[in-house]
């Protein structure tokens, strides 16, 4: 049989577009049947992002996985929002960031460290959009606050995503969907 | 020819080559941070309009423009509550809702023009002349070839949640959120990891991991229409810039 | 030539084995088909054949696959669907892009072949499978019939000559089978070595030069078409019937049940698809709803159920009239796709803890498994039972046997008729003519409206 050529096989990378795109149009589902931006929609719609984020990763399970993720979800973004400029580099080192941190607390095998990775990916990406959308667009300090505010309601429902989404992970492993 | 009816479509967009419409939609989904000014971005919107107009889709606009309006309507309401808690940072008169609602509405229309006129062939051949590497055309192109069959998919979870729970609402996540994120979230995820498995192989059966050797059949010339649609381009981004540096 | 030489092969993680010790020869010009319960590995030899077990799928194979002599486990899938061409049972899944242009030619141009020759051979492909003015719509706009040439078409543009077809026929109606057959025949007589695995026989009586039948991953039977003919062997390995009845069914006595007086519906501005249409099914009774591809089948479904609004026209239940939200809640719906309606954990709690049901459908071994881990067979009778348990006045299957052996075919048609005794309405949207002469009691042929 011939050597594998690639790091990343063609399955993987279905997987992460697919998956990329599969996030952006469900948590923006949720939102809209949760009524719109109202703080219980915003959590509903940070549990389903992040739980299908760990869902991911456990189906992937490769250095990288998260990073890429977060390259090809950046690029939707730009072309379907136009704010990707300014999401990107944040995006993009949270990522990096939080995958050493996974192969540092355990590896890829782990489902805690994956847990891990992607709680402090949920809060470095905010932190540093945040902090880069301060110095880059000079937003009325006001309207700052207000997005932190915001931000942090969200990242409750990151909490309960890491929780929904490892028990989803297992529970796909159980019925052989995910097969690694 | 051989008296074979391949074409890919009669309109001015389909007749645009992907590698302009490509340019067109980055170009402008950098330029677009810059741009706060209302007058500037009512000018890029309309624009769009014509842009994408031909594709005909005049009721998935409608409804997409609905939605997003929807959404930045509950935002700003959500703001004021909280303005209102805490007043202190009631800055009401700051809450922008034309300048978002206009960014995404534009960039939504240049995306929609690109993706419903290209296809995957085409945007294939396109990505691998820009040299990209494998990992992020692949993903990429994925994204392009996945939303429209998943749209079909998302119907039918619809459904089988209406037939299970009656219409999905902010009542039902409150009520019963297990039993909703499941009907959602179980099918959804099932059936994303099943067809990425079936898109997997059906382009490992096209040979894939050997595109860098690919060929466009149907080649792509530059015609007058992209000379024209870059420079109307150009003078529509002066245009913008001009207004914004005014209002500056 | 297809040669498979002492095949074995468990799955990752498994330690049974799917296949043991299986030889089998596909001669130039000949169609084998190879049949067997639903488990018995048969779709498992079509993945050994076609290279995606063991590049695609890992786990432990034995034994050689030689494609023209060629060990496929020796070249990349790519290069062996140059040699050989698989047809999946559900021919979206093997499209890649999302044009029928694009879907013939990508694959050559991937190989950077000469333009003027892709060119050439998709015009010289789309003439011969009679695809010529499809070539520029979106393959979602294809009926299944089409689907299935545009896939027979982009596989045979990469110039193979031998061939795998994965249960072609699931989808298809009596007439696009029918088709489909002509289209083997053609390429057999081209030289093609084609192997055909399917539940369905009778379609293949004229086409097969062998058959061989599996179970529990081992060839166990071996010969000529005619050896089908054994009620014994058939009832033995869970086979389908060899043939199909004829005669069709009428739908003739009416007393009580659901009405549908002068029915009109259409999507948005499109032609309608049903004008002052009335039709009623028997409670009692189980129905079949039949017609081509595209008439409305599937639409009527979903007004039954109320998730469509009909333009105008009644429903009435018992002689009741019926608003489309009671309609919702007295009716249930069996979607063909399993993977949009199983959701909970296990298989019991998808019943609501109904033993008993689980039992009559041969789930009660399975009780604390995951429904998505169930084969395909066990999660339609699944779905049915719970559609079921929610104790509907109607119930609707939308197309419940694509896919399914005799075994399989048999428990929902005993589990349909006892529940067609609780007085309920029972309807079935099919084109398994088997299905319809076995299990259903009468029959509605749907006609497109001119």
């Amino acid at each position: 049989m011939k050597t594998k050529k690639f790091y990343w096989e063609t399955r993987e990378l279905v997987i992460i577009g697919s998956f990329a795109a599969l996030i952006k149009i469900i948590s923006f589902l949720v939102s809209i049947a949760g009524g719109g931006m109202n703080p219980l929609a915003l959590i509903a719609k940070n549990v389903v992002a992040t739980s299908l984020l760990i869902i991911l990763i456990s189906s992937v399970r490769k250095f990288g996985v998260l990073t890429l993720y977060v390259a090809i979800s950046g690029i939707i973004i730009m072309l379907t929002m136009g704010r990707g400029m300014m999401l990107l580099p944040g995006l993009l080192i949270a990522g990096i960031l939080c995958e050493l941190i996974i192969k540092f607390t355990g590896g890829y095998k782990s489902t805690r460290a994956i847990i891990m990775g992607v709680f402090f990916f949920d809060i470095l990406f905010r932190v540093i959009s945040l902090v880069l959308g301060f110095l880059f667009t000079r937003e009325n300090p006001q309207l700052m606050i207000m997005a932190v505010v915001v931000v942090s309601i969200g990242y409750v429902g990151c909490l309960i995503g890491l929780g929904v989404g490892s028990a989803f992970a297992k529970e796909l492993k159980h019925a052989g969907i995910i097969k690694v | 020819m051989t008296g074979m009816q391949f074409h890919a479509g009669d309109n001015y967009l389909s007749k645009l080559n992907t590698l302009t419409k490509l340019t067109i939609t980055l170009f402008f989904s950098v330029l677009i941070v810059f741009v706060k000014n209302e007058t500037a971005l009512f000018i890029l919107f309309g624009a769009s309009v014509f842009y994408v107009a031909p594709l005909k889709r005049w009721k998935a606009m409608v409804i997409g423009y609905g939605i997003i309006l929807f959404m930045y309507l509950s935002s700003i309401l959500f703001s004021a509550l909280l303005g209102l808690i805490a007043d202190r940072f009631g800055a009401k008169e700051n809450f922008q809702m034309l300048v978002p609602f206009l960014r995404v509405s534009f960039m939504i229309n240049l995306s929609l023009a690109l993706t419903l006129s290209s296809g995957v062939r085409r945007l294939t051949n396109v990505l691998k002349t820009l040299k990209l590497p494998r990992f992020i055309f692949l993903p990429t192109i994925v994204v392009f070839r996945f939303v429209p069959s998943f749209m079909n998919d998302i119907k039918q979870i619809h459904q089988n949640i209406k037939l299970r729970m009656g219409n999905p609402n902010l009542g039902m996540m409150i009520t019963r959120p297990r039993l909703f994120i499941r009907l959602m979230i179980v099918p959804a995820v099932v059936r994303a990891l099943r067809s990425a498995e079936e898109l997997s192989v059906a382009a490992e059966l096209k040979g894939i991991d050997g595109v860098d050797n690919m060929i466009n059949s149907t080649p792509e010339l530059w015609s007058w229409r992209d000379t024209v649609a870059f420079s109307l381009s150009l003078v529509l981004a002066a245009t913008v810039l001009y207004f914004s540096m005014e209002a500056v | 030539m297809i040669d498979l030489k002492n095949i074995s092969y468990a799955y990752p993680f498994q330690n049974e084995k799917a296949l043991n010790d299986v030889s089998l020869q596909v001669h130039k010009g000949e169609v084998v088909l190879l049949t067997g319960e639903s488990g018995c590995g048969k779709s498992t030899i079509a993945k050994v054949t076609n290279g995606l077990i063991p590049h695609y799928f890992k786990g432990d194979l034995q034994g050689k696959a030689l494609i023209n002599q060629i060990n496929s486990s020796d070249v990349e899938i790519g290069e062996i669907s140059q040699s050989l061409g698989t047809l999946f049972q559900d021919p979206e899944q093997q499209f890649f892009c999302n044009d029928v242009y694009s879907e013939l030619a990508f694959a050559d141009e991937v190989r950077g072949v000469d333009p003027k020759l892709i060119y050439e051979k998709v015009a010289r492909l789309s003439k011969l499978f009679e695809i010529e003015n499809v070539l520029d719509s979106s393959i979602y706009e294809l009926s299944e019939g089409e689907k299935q040439k545009v896939a027979l078409a982009s596989i045979i543009v990469l110039e193979p000559n031998c061939l795998v077809l994965d249960e072609p026929t699931a989808n298809l109606s009596p007439e696009a089978t029918e088709n489909l057959g002509k289209e083997i025949l053609r390429l057999k007589k081209d030289g093609f070595s084609i192997l055909i695995v399917d539940h369905r026989l009778y379609w293949l009586s004229e086409i097969a030069d062998r058959v061989l039948v599996m179970k529990n991953g081992e060839v166990v039977m071996e010969g000529a078409f005619s050896i089908l003919e054994s009620r014994n062997l058939r009832t033995k390995y869970g086979l389908r019937e060899y043939c199909v009845p004829s005669h069709h069914k009428s739908n003739a006595t009416f007393s009580s049940g659901l009405e549908v007086r002068n029915l009109s519906f259409g999507y948005g501005k499109k032609p309608r698809i049903f004008t002052n249409y009335s039709v009623s099914m028997q409670a009692g009774k189980v129905t079949a709803i039949r017609g081509a591809n595209g008439v409305g089948k599937t639409t009527f479904s979903r007004l039954l159920t109320g998730l469509l609004k009909a333009n105008t026209g009644v429903f009435l239940l018992d002689r009741q009239e019926l608003s489309p939200n009671m309609l919702l809640s007295k009716t249930s719906l069996v979607l063909q796709n399993m993977d949009h309606q199983l959701y909970s954990r296990t298989v019991i709690e998808e019943v609501e803890g109904n033993m008993e049901l689980l039992k009559r459908l041969r789930l009660n071994n399975f009780s604390q498994r995951h429904p998505q881990s169930l084969s395909g067979g066990q999660k339609q009778r699944l779905a049915i039972a719970s559609a079921i348990c929610r104790n509907p006045e109607v119930i609707i299957l939308d197309e419940p046997t694509s896919g399914l052996d005799g075994e399989n075919m048999r428990i929902i048609g005993d589990l349909l008729r006892v529940e067609a005794e609780k007085n309920k309405v029972i309807i079935v949207i099919t084109h398994d003519l088997e299905f319809i002469d076995k299990c259903c009691d009468e029959q509605i042929l749907m006609k497109a409206e001119k």
